[in-house]
């Protein structure tokens, strides 16, 4: 048997093509940023300055952190749709907590996340429930608590260091931008080459399997659930510094975003698969785009929405021919 | 495997806790209304019933189309959206008069709906996230299309008889939601489509070697939900008097998909309960009106759903 299956391997050149092809669905959207990013500069002779470029970054990082975790969450296989109802929480706890220093103003929101991801992951690790309806009912619940610590929003007086931690400089880049790098770097390396990392990718794989070769599946799910949760509440931290205030809705519509931000970076929903070099070239394209229609200008607003629908059809029928064509 | 042996078993000897697992969005419907009737004030009073209704109604057309959807192991998070769209385009269609223009409305929502279903069934997309691009884009369409402003309808006309008119307290919309429910139960329980759906759901490579059309099945599933969404853009228009692009059909996916899980459609398919779905709508909007009308801060109404949702799936998860 084992020698049948050896001839009837594929020849050396559909693998090689197999190869390319598995290389452009995990790097095709670094590939796009690069091509976007120069017709852009082609076309906008404003896009292409040190500002604009950091504005888009600093812009992006709030997304950014939290498409870390939903990434971890979409390669184990699951889903987080509490991230943007935690950023509106994570903004309003900081603005509670900046009187008692940054550092209460940071951890807060972050402690908080952890919790909620903490009970999301029980639920769906322990219980066995759906992660989307979890995490769709930690949507309305967070939501409804951050509405009911602030129906207005607040605004934070006296920031200080802490607003200088979103809104200053380190060797003339924004803090925010430096943040978004090392929370690439580190997830990067956490997913790459430690043993969580192979446990994430093994459950998303596999889940059976993975249980079998003994891999710790409902710690590493509630764990990967606590980090979505930390990293949203910390963005909604960083937000609230960076705004100066602490807003119910701020984190609007950003679950849908850092979904669409991973899944174009190469992410697969079905798990297992994915790099977070693809998810941070996701959520650069996002916020390119809104910059483009930006300089356009002519454009309304609102063709940023249609805009960002359509790419990220685009992006998934890509990525659909091209596991097809591996097949 | 295990889920397959648990349905098993549920259809064989289980019967007292199984049923009573399917029941429990009716019982907990009817206690419910029994703590409203003794504790809420005014709750007697039947202009309640008819704003429930009036609200309730949208919701229960899109819950229709996320139930089938579900059924088929999908989801379609557009509906809100398409909510949106079909009230922009009914503003824009206004000069062609009312009722091409509510027509056209809800033929915005069936194509957006059909090139969903496309998506899904042809070129094999998930159907969360076709559904999810759809959401931001016919959000954006429908934004672009009034220039983000609202824009006020007529009044009279086929517009007072969604929005206003009620025979009794009985409003028209809430005739023609129960007509489109019985409609949608029966298509699901005695014919041969509804079969199809509930089959691709349960097992979709099974039910393509059996012969089925699967791929056809999905493509109309997810357009008959976007044609019931444009359907509930029109209600929701008339209701407003207006057609606001950011206001309307907001958020509502999540409702149906709530109500639809909590009526007891699972969403890993195959099985779809019609009437569950109705109540469950019906449930969290008394809900809803229960904790503003004994003047309870809403958003504690909005934990408080939350907590049911995860409640009421800890309890249908519970030996199944």
């Amino acid at each position: 048997m084992s020698v049948t299956t050896a001839e009837l391997r594929p020849a050396p050149a559909s693998e090689r093509r197999n190869r390319i092809l598995a290389i452009v669905q995990a790097r095709g959207a670094i590939l796009v940023l690069i091509l976007a990013v120069i017709a852009a500069s082609i076309r906008f002779p404003a896009f292409l300055t040190a500002a604009n470029i950091a504005d888009i970054v600093t812009a992006a990082s709030f997304l950014g952190l939290v498409t870390i975790g939903q990434s971890f969450v979409i390669i184990l296989g699951g889903f987080d749709l509490a991230v943007g109802s935690m950023i509106g929480l994570g903004t309003v706890l900081a603005a509670y907590s900046v009187p008692y220093g940054w550092l209460p103003a940071l951890l807060v929101p972050a402690l908080a996340g952890a919790a909620i991801g903490l009970i999301d992951g029980l639920l769906i690790a322990r219980a066995g429930m759906a992660p989307f309806i979890v995490t769709l009912a930690a949507l309305l619940g967070v939501q409804g608590l951050a509405l009911t610590l602030a129906k207005n929003s607040l605004v934070i007086e006296h920031p200080g260091f802490f607003g200088w931690i979103a809104n200053g400089s380190v060797l003339g880049v924004g803090n925010l931008i430096w943040i978004l790098i090392l929370g690439f770097a580190i997830a990067a390396l956490a997913l790459n080459r430690t043993r969580y990392g192979v446990s994430v990718f093994a459950i998303g794989g596999n889940e059976e399997a993975a249980t079998m070769l003994g891999v710790p599946v409902i710690r590493t799910k509630i764990l990967t659930y606590m980090l979505s949760g930390t990293l949203a509440g910390l963005s909604g931290a960083l937000l609230g510094a960076h705004l100066s205030s602490g807003i119910a809705g701020a984190g609007y519509g950003y679950e849908l975003k850092s979904i669409a931000a991973a899944v174009i970076g190469g992410i697969l929903l079905t798990g297992g698969v994915g790099t977070m070099a693809g998810a941070l070239a996701g959520v650069l394209l996002l916020g390119l785009i809104e910059n483009v229609i930006n300089q356009i200008g002519t454009l309304s607003s609102y063709y940023q929405n249609l805009a960002s629908g359509i790419f990220l059809l685009i992006a998934v029928l890509a990525q659909s021919l091209l596991s097809r064509r591996k097949r | 495997m295990s889920e397959a042996a648990s349905r098993r078993l549920g259809l064989g000897g289980t019967a007292g806790i199984g049923s009573l697992r399917a029941w429990s969005v009716y019982i907990a419907f009817l206690i419910l209304i029994l703590v409203d009737l003794a504790v809420t004030p005014g709750f007697r009073n039947i202009f309640v019933l008819r704003n429930l209704l009036f609200e309730a109604s949208p919701i229960i057309l899109i819950t229709l189309g996320q139930s089938l959807a579900i059924g088929t192991r999908g989801i379609d998070l557009s509906v809100g959206s398409v909510m949106g769209l079909s009230a922009a385009i009914i503003a824009l269609a206004l000069p062609a008069g009312q009722p091409l223009a509510l027509l056209a409305g809800v033929g915005a929502g069936l194509l957006v709906g059909l090139f969903n279903g496309g998506l899904i069934a042809w070129l094999e997309i998930n159907p969360l996230i076709s559904s999810l691009a759809l959401l931001v884009a016919a959000r954006g369409f429908a934004q672009a299309l009034l220039d983000g402003e609202r824009v006020s309808l007529p009044q009279g006309g086929l517009f007072d008889v969604l929005g206003v008119n009620a025979y009794g307290d009985i409003p028209v919309v809430a005739f023609i939601a129960a007509a489109v429910v019985a409609l949608v139960a029966l298509v699901v329980r005695a014919t041969t489509f509804g079969r199809y759906v509930i089959f691709v759901g349960a097992n979709r490579l099974a039910a393509e070697l059996a012969g089925m059309p699967a791929r056809r099945t999905l493509f109309l599933v997810y357009g008959i939900s976007g044609a019931l969404a444009g359907l509930a853009g029109a209600f929701a228009a008339a209701r407003l008097g207006a057609s606001d692009p950011n206001y309307i059909g907001v958020n509502f996916e999540l409702d149906a998909i709530a109500a639809a899980v909590i009526g007891g459609t699972p969403l890993s398919g195959g099985r779809i309960s019609i009437i569950g779905g109705v109540i469950g709508v019906l449930l969290l909007q008394v809900l809803d009106s229960s904790f503003i009308m004994n003047d309870i801060d809403f958003t504690y109404a909005q934990i408080l759903k939350a907590l049911f949702i995860v409640a009421a799936l800890y309890l249908q998860r519970a030996g199944g």
